[in-house]
């Protein structure tokens, strides 16, 4: 039952409004219905077991994402991708042990989180693309502005060089 | 989250005597609330009209929540003239720039004798 509350869970908390987390909300609603609530349970108890642990780690790995979305400033690719790994040898393991299609489908869950969120580390990360050339070159001379600070006072690139040297930050904004 | 990060690393852009601005299309008084919940020591600018985005072609159309244009992630080193010493522009919106890489063009800047 513990587990079978847990789909929930995550599924509702997952909130509508971003793909991924939509993708993995129904993801889950599906594989519970199809693996756990219509079809029977492996006989092997091993089987059955490692199948659940399987679902563990891909759980597991999940909260790697959603630590992030709690805002807590940090990723945690290890703790996907260990999830993710463990799910993917558990899983590979019952198949080897006891091959046939109800299984394929209990492990359906576990397996496509594993997809989702291997595919959503490599999304976020620098091996899906990196820098573009930038426009303005190293050498030239950045364009002057006068912006508001965060009290409305202008601020001009004179001004803030006359300092000495900056970092100027664009950030995507608007969260 | 970027911001955050950026602040855990400020002191080492003062200790090398690097102010930092982090800028975007977002209003004063949304920056204002954002600094004072960071803690944040360096200063945010507003380019609510994204002037400064496209005189840097780094503007995203469409990109935010809410639709807004916002910027792409990036990241220029100037000099006391106001000149790029070190860009870093992202491929995409997704994409942040560690402080750490900064922090290692600052140290490279530094050693190189001030040229004018």
């Amino acid at each position: 039952m513990s587990s079978r509350l847990s789909y929930l869970v995550v599924a509702l908390g997952n909130g509508p409004r971003h793909p991924l987390r939509r993708g993995i909300a129904l993801t889950l609603l599906l594989g519970w219905v199809v693996g756990v609530v219509l079809l029977p349970p492996p006989e092997d108890p091993l089987v059955l077991w490692l199948s659940r642990l399987a679902l563990a780690c891909s759980l597991v790995a999940c909260v790697g994402v959603f630590l992030d979305y709690l805002n807590l400033r940090r990723k945690y690719p290890l703790l996907i991708l260990a999830g993710v790994t463990a799910c993917l040898v558990l899983s590979g393991w019952c198949l080897v042990r006891q091959p046939s299609g109800t299984l394929v489908f209990r492990l359906s869950v576990p397996l496509l989180l594993s997809g989702l969120l291997l595919f959503y580390v490599f999304y976020f990360s620098v091996l899906h693309g990196g820098q573009l050339v930038s426009k303005l070159r190293v050498g030239d001379r950045l364009p002057d502005f006068t912006l508001p600070d965060t009290v409305g006072r202008p601020v001009t690139l004179a001004a803030v060089v006359a300092g000495g040297p900056a970092l100027f930050l664009f950030y995507r904004g608007d969260w | 989250m970027q911001l955050g990060e950026l602040q855990s690393y400020y002191g080492e852009f003062q200790d090398a005597g690097v102010h930092v601005y982090a800028v975007s299309v977002d209003p004063p008084e949304h920056n204002a609330r954002l600094k004072a919940r960071l803690g944040a020591g360096y200063e945010f600018l507003s380019d609510e009209r994204g002037e400064m985005l496209d005189a840097l072609d780094i503007r995203h159309a469409h990109r935010s929540a809410t639709g807004k244009d916002v910027a792409i992630p990036t990241q220029y080193l100037v000099d006391r003239d106001g000149v790029v010493r070190w860009v870093y522009r992202s491929a995409s919106i997704r994409l942040r720039p560690h402080p750490r890489e900064a922090l290692a063009a600052i140290r490279e800047f530094v050693s190189i004798p001030h040229t004018k």
